[in-house]
C-alpha cells in the first residue's frame, strides 16, 4: 500500500481549513483512507485532531467555519451537500464515536430506543424488525444477554459496556467509515484492550474504514495501518505503520516517542518538548514547530517546509531524511543519581481497611459496606518510590487519602517514622501534616480558582506555623518547580494544565514534607508535559530525599519511575515486589492481564492480539466469594471460588496472593 | 455540538433601576413636597386629579393628590425609599443569616445539618405571606418588625442554595488539599468554600430582593407594614383602593406603577447573572 495516498480511497480529504474568527485550528489538512484501512491522527491536545474529525461530519461548533478544501467521501464532496443530504450520511454511511461514553448516550432513553432511532432513520427498520436487528448489533459488540440489555438505561451499564453500546449505535447505520475520537481514553486498560480488539474485529469483518483519533502511541501501534501526526493545525508527517514505528521522521514525532516513560529510560531524564503548542491564531512564516525544535535552522523560520517523500513516509520538514535518522542516537543521556537502598521505613501501612457503610430504607439503617480498602499493607522508604497500580474503583485513591487521614480508616495502622497516625485526633495530626502531602490528578480541580498562586503556595506554611520570610519562600518554591517568581500574583486559570500541576507540587512542597502521595498526577496531561512533570518529580526526590507513594494506572510510568510496585484489585493487594521484577515477570493472573492489556509500541509490527481479560470489575460492595478475581481469571480453580488466597512469598521481596503459588 | 452563546445583555440594562434608586436617594430635593410633614398638607386639596394646582400655593400635583391632600409624586418618591431600604435590609439580613447556616450545614453535616435543614423545610412549607402575617401579629407593626419578618421568610432560601453549592465545592480536590495542609475548618469555610459559592448566590440575591419588596408592599397594603405617617408604596396603594371604583384611579395606580417599575428594573438589571449561571 502506498504510504501517503490510497489507490481507491473511500475518504479523500483535500486541503481542509477551518477557522474560528482569527484562529485557524485546522489548516490545509490532506489525507485519504482506503476501505478497510485504519488511519490514525496523532498529536497532543490543541493540535486540531478533533476539529478535523468534526469538520468531516460538518458538526463544527458555532462560529467555526470551513474555509477551504474538499471532503470526498465515496465520490461525493460532503462539503457541497445540503444540510438535509448531510444528515443522511451522519450516523449512516459515516458514523462517529466519542471519548466519553457517559455523556454521549442519552440518559433518559433505553439503549434499545437509541439504537432503534438510528435503525429507523438509516435502515427504515421499525417495530419488531428493529428490535431483532438491535439485539443482533448488541450481540455483535459483545454485550452479553442482549435481549435484556436492549431495555436497559445507560446508568445501568458500566463504562466499557456503554462504549460498546455506543459502537453498536454507530454500526446501526451500516457505516462505511467510522470516526473514533479517543474511543478508549476514558476506559481502564483491561476494558480498553477489550474495546480495541472489538473495533479491530468489527472493522475486519465489515471492511469498514476507520479514522482513529488518539494521543496514545500505544493505541496507534495496536490499531493503525497508517499514521498522520498533527501539530498546530497541520499535518507534519504521514507514514505507514512499520516506517513510523521503526523511526519517525519529523522532529515532533520523535519528541513524542522520546517523551514516553519506559523501563529502559529508568534512571534517565525524559526528553521533553520545551514551550507549548502556539495559540491557534498565530501567524506563521516558516515551520510551525520551529520554536520548540531542537534541530531548527535559519531556513525553518523563513520558509514553510515542503513535503518530502521517501518509502513509506511523507514528512514536512527542512531536514534531509538521512540527517533526521542519524540524529536518533543522540537521545539525552542525562542520567540521574542512583536511588538509595532501603533503610529504616518512613511509612508503614498495616492491614489498612476503609469500609463505607451503605444506608438504605426508611430508617437509613446500615445494610452493608463498600469494601473500598480491605486489608492493605505497604512499606515505603525515604528517597524511594512505591507505585500503587490498579484500575479505577480498586481503592487505590482511598488508600492514599486514608493514610493522610483525609478519609477515616475503619481499621489498621499507619505509622509515619514510627509514630502511629491512626489513633491521633485531628489536632494531634496537624503538626504531622507537614510531613506528608498529596498531589492530585486533576490540576483544574485541585487549586482554588479564586486564590492567587502566591496565596495558594503560602497557605500551608501559615497553617502549619512554619517560620521565615514567606514571600521569599514562595518565590523559591516557584523557581524550584520550574515557574517564574512573578507568577505568584496570577490566578490558576491563567496557567496550562502542566503549569497548574507544578503549582500543586509547589503547594505540597511548601510545608517541607518527607512523603508525597501522588494520585495520578500526570494522567490528565499530554505526553510531553507528563515527561516534564515526571522529570520534576524525580529531581525533587533526589534533592529532597522525598518518598513517593505513586498511585497510577499507567504501567509505563511505573516502569520508568518506581522501585517497588503493589498491584491492587478490589480493595486488596494481589501482588507486590520490585517494579522491574513484577512487570518483567508478573505472577498473579490479574497482573499478567493488566500488563498484557497495555498497548505497547515495542513489537507493534507483530500486531498480536493480546490476551484480554473478559468482563468488568465487580462491585466492591459485593465482592465475589473466594478470590475476588476468579470470575475473570483464565486459570481459576475450584479452590479459588471458596477461599481468598493467603500471601505467598515467591522470591525475596516478592509477594503474591494466588492459589497457583502455594 | 452547538455551543450556547451567552445572551447579549446590553449594558444599559442597569439604567432603569439606577434611575429609580437615584430618584429615591435624592427624594428630599426632587420631591415638590415633604409628604411626612403634615403641616404642609392641605385637606382641601384632597383627591385632586393629576395636573391640578394647589389651592394655596404654586404647587402643581403632577400625579394628583391623595385623600389627605398629599402630592402623589412626592409620596411615591418617599415611598420608594422605604420599599427599597426594607427590601434590601430584609434580603440582606436573610443572606447574612442563611449563608453561614448553609455553610455550617454543609461542612459539619450529620445532626447539625439535619437540624438546620429541617428548620428550613418547616419555614419553607409556610406560605411566606402567612408566616410574615403571623410574625407581625405577634411583634406588632413597624418597619423594623417588617424587616425581621422578611429575614425570617428569606433566610431558608439562602441556606438551601449555599448548602447545595458548598456540598459540590466540598467534593473538589482543592478542599481536600486544604484539609491536607491542616487548615482549620473556619478558614476552609471562609477562604475556600464561600468565595466559590458566590456566583449562584449573586443570582439568587436580586430575586430575593424583588420578592422582599413585593412582600413588604403586600404587608403594607394589608395595613401591617409601614405606619400611616410614613407610607410605603403598598400603603399608598391601599389608601387609594377605595376610590378606585369612583374613578379616582391615580391614588392607587401610580404607586402600583412605581412598584412594578422597581421590580422590573431589578430583574432587567440583574438578568445577566441569570443568563450566565443558569
Amino acid at each position: 500500500m502506498a504510504p501517503t495516498t490510497s489507490p481507491d480511497p473511500i475518504l479523500d480529504v483535500r486541503d481542509l481549513s477551518v477557522s474560528i474568527g482569527a484562529a485557524r485550528p485546522v489548516e490545509g489538512i490532506a489525507f485519504s483512507i482506503a476501505p478497510g484501512e485504519t488511519f490514525a491522527l496523532v498529536g497532543e491536545s490543541g493540535c486540531g485532531k478533533s476539529m478535523t474529525a468534526l469538520s468531516l461530519m460538518r458538526l463544527l461548533p458555532d462560529g467555526a467555519r470551513i474555509d477551504a478544501g474538499a471532503v470526498i467521501f465515496h465520490g461525493n464532496d460532503l462539503l457541497g451537500l445540503t444540510e438535509a443530504e448531510m444528515r443522511r450520511h451522519r450516523g449512516g454511511s459515516v458514523a462517529m464515536i466519542f471519548q466519553e461514553p457517559a455523556t454521549s448516550l442519552n440518559p433518559v432513553l433505553t439503549i434499545g430506543r437509541q439504537i432503534a432511532e438510528s435503525l429507523a432513520l438509516h435502515q427504515s427498520l421499525h417495530g419488531a424488525a428493529a428490535r431483532v436487528r438491535g439485539e443482533e448489533l448488541l450481540a455483535s459488540v459483545g454485550i452479553p444477554d442482549p435481549a435484556r440489555r436492549y431495555d436497559e438505561y445507560p446508568f445501568q451499564m458500566s463504562g466499557g459496556m456503554k462504549q460498546r453500546a455506543m459502537i453498536a449505535m454507530a454500526l446501526a447505520g451500516e457505516p462505511r467509515l467510522l470516526i473514533a475520537d479517543e474511543p478508549t481514553t476514558a476506559l481502564d486498560v483491561t476494558i480498553q484492550a477489550q474495546v480495541l480488539d472489538l473495533l479491530r474485529d468489527l472493522q475486519r469483518r465489515r471492511g469498514m474504514a476507520m479514522l482513529l483519533i488518539t494521543h496514545d502511541l500505544g493505541v496507534v501501534a495496536r490499531m493503525a495501518d497508517r499514521i498522520g501526526v498533527m501539530y498546530a493545525g497541520q499535518l507534519v508527517e504521514v507514514a505507514d505503520r512499520s516506517t513510523f514505528f521503526s523511526g519517525p521522521a519529523h522532529p515532533y514525532s520523535r519528541k513524542l516517542f522520546e517523551a514516553l516513560p519506559e523501563s529502559r529510560k529508568n534512571g534517565q531524564r525524559l526528553s521533553t518538548i520545551p514551550g507549548r503548542v502556539p495559540p491557534a491564531d498565530t501567524v506563521y512564516r516558516g515551520c510551525r514547530f520551529v520554536d520548540r525544535c531542537s534541530e531548527a535552522m535559519v531556513v525553518c523560520r523563513e520558509q514553510l517546509p515542503p513535503w518530502r517523500e521517501t518509502v513509506g513516509c511523507r514528512v514536512r520538514c527542512h531536514l534531509e531524511m538521512g540527517a533526521v535518522k542519524a540524529q536518533e542516537a543522540a537521545v539525552a543521556e542525562f542520567s540521574l543519581p542512583s536511588v538509595p537502598a532501603p533503610t529504616v521505613p518512613l511509612l508503614e501501612i498495616e492491614n489498612l481497611k476503609v469500609h463505607f457503610p451503605i444506608r438504605r430504607g426508611l430508617l437509613q439503617r446500615v445494610r452493608g459496606h463498600v469494601y473500598a480498602v480491605d486489608g492493605v499493607s505497604l512499606t515505603l522508604h525515604s528517597g524511594r518510590t512505591l507505585a500503587l497500580v490498579g484500575e479505577s474503583g480498586c481503592g487505590k485513591t482511598t488508600v492514599g487519602k486514608a493514610l493522610l487521614r483525609l478519609i477515616e480508616p475503619s481499621a489498621g495502622q499507619v505509622r509515619l517514622a514510627g509514630r502511629d497516625l491512626t489513633n491521633m485526633n485531628q489536632r494531634q495530626m496537624r503538626p504531622l501534616r507537614a510531613s506528608m502531602q498529596m498531589v492530585f490528578q486533576d490540576p483544574f480541580a485541585s487549586l482554588n480558582p479564586r486564590m492567587r498562586v502566591g496565596a495558594i503556595v503560602a497557605e500551608g506554611m501559615a497553617a502549619l506555623g512554619l517560620a521565615g520570610d514567606r514571600q521569599a519562600a514562595v518565590e523559591r518554591l516557584l523557581v524550584q518547580v520550574g515557574l517564574a517568581p512573578e507568577m505568584a500574583g496570577r490566578f490558576p486559570h491563567e496557567f496550562s494544565g502542566g503549569q497548574r500541576q507544578r503549582i500543586a507540587i509547589a503547594r505540597a512542597l511548601a510545608v517541607q514534607p518527607r512523603l508525597l502521595v501522588c494520585d495520578e498526577p500526570t494522567s490528565a496531561l499530554d505526553v510531553s508535559v507528563q515527561a516534564q512533570i515526571l522529570n520534576l518529580l524525580q529531581e525533587l526526590q533526589r534533592d529532597l530525599e522525598l518518598a513517593y507513594l505513586f498511585i497510577t494506572h499507567n504501567i509505563s510510568v511505573v516502569e520508568y519511575l518506581a522501585q517497588d510496585v503493589a498491584v491492587m484489585y478490589l480493595g486488596r493487594i494481589v501482588e507486590q515486589g520490585p517494579a522491574d521484577e513484577v512487570i518483567g515477570n508478573p505472577q498473579h493472573p490479574y497482573t499478567q492481564a493488566l500488563i498484557a492489556a497495555v498497548p505497547r509500541i515495542q513489537g507493534a509490527d507483530q500486531a498480536s492480539t493480546l490476551l484480554a481479560v473478559p468482563g468488568d470489575m465487580p462491585s466492591p460492595a459485593n465482592p465475589p466469594t473466594g478470590c475476588h478475581f476468579h470470575p475473570r481469571c483464565p486459570r481459576a480453580m475450584a479452590e479459588c471460588r471458596v477461599t481468598y488466597p493467603e500471601p505467598t512469598r515467591t522470591a525475596p521481596g516478592r509477594m503474591v496472593r494466588c492459589h497457583l503459588y502455594r | 455540538m452547538a455551543s450556547i452563546k451567552p445572551l447579549a445583555w446590553p449594558r444599559i440594562a442597569w439604567l432603569p433601576l439606577a434611575a429609580l434608586v437615584f430618584a429615591a436617594l435624592i427624594a428630599p430635593w426632587l420631591a415638590p413636597q415633604n409628604p411626612y410633614d403634615l403641616v404642609t398638607l392641605d385637606l382641601l386639596d384632597a383627591r385632586l386629579p393629576p395636573g391640578s394646582h394647589a389651592g394655596t400655593g404654586t404647587l402643581t400635583y403632577l400625579l394628583g393628590s391623595d385623600e389627605q391632600g398629599r402630592d402623589m409624586l412626592s409620596a411615591i418618591l418617599y415611598g420608594l425609599r422605604i420599599s427599597l431600604v426594607v427590601g434590601l435590609a430584609g434580603s440582606g439580613g436573610g443572606a447574612l443569616l442563611g449563608v453561614p447556616l448553609g455553610l455550617i450545614a454543609a461542612q459539619v453535616g450529620g445532626r447539625i445539618d439535619g437540624l438546620i435543614m429541617r428548620i428550613a423545610d418547616l419555614q419553607l412549607s409556610f406560605p411566606a405571606l402567612l408566616l410574615a402575617l403571623v410574625l407581625l401579629a405577634l411583634l406588632g407593626p413597624g418597619l423594623g418588625k417588617v424587616v425581621l419578618a422578611l429575614i425570617a421568610v428569606q433566610w431558608a432560601y439562602f441556606a438551601r442554595s449555599t448548602r447545595a453549592t458548598a456540598l459540590v465545592e466540598l467534593g473538589k480536590d482543592y478542599i481536600t488539599a486544604a484539609r491536607g495542609l491542616g487548615l482549620n475548618p473556619l478558614r476552609i469555610s471562609l477562604r475556600h468554600i464561600l468565595p466559590n459559592c458566590l456566583p449562584p448566590l449573586l443570582t439568587l440575591l436580586p430575586l430575593q430582593i424583588a420578592a422582599a419588596i413585593n412582600l413588604e408592599a403586600t404587608l403594607s397594603f394589608l395595613g401591617l407594614g409601614a405606619p400611616v405617617t410614613e407610607p410605603s408604596l403598598g400603603l399608598l396603594m391601599a389608601n387609594g383602593f377605595q376610590y378606585l371604583l369612583a374613578g379616582q384611579y391615580w391614588i392607587s395606580i401610580y404607586p402600583g406603577i412605581a412598584l412594578l417599575g422597581t421590580i422590573m428594573g431589578i430583574h432587567i438589571a440583574t438578568g445577566r447573572r441569570g443568563a450566565e449561571y443558569t
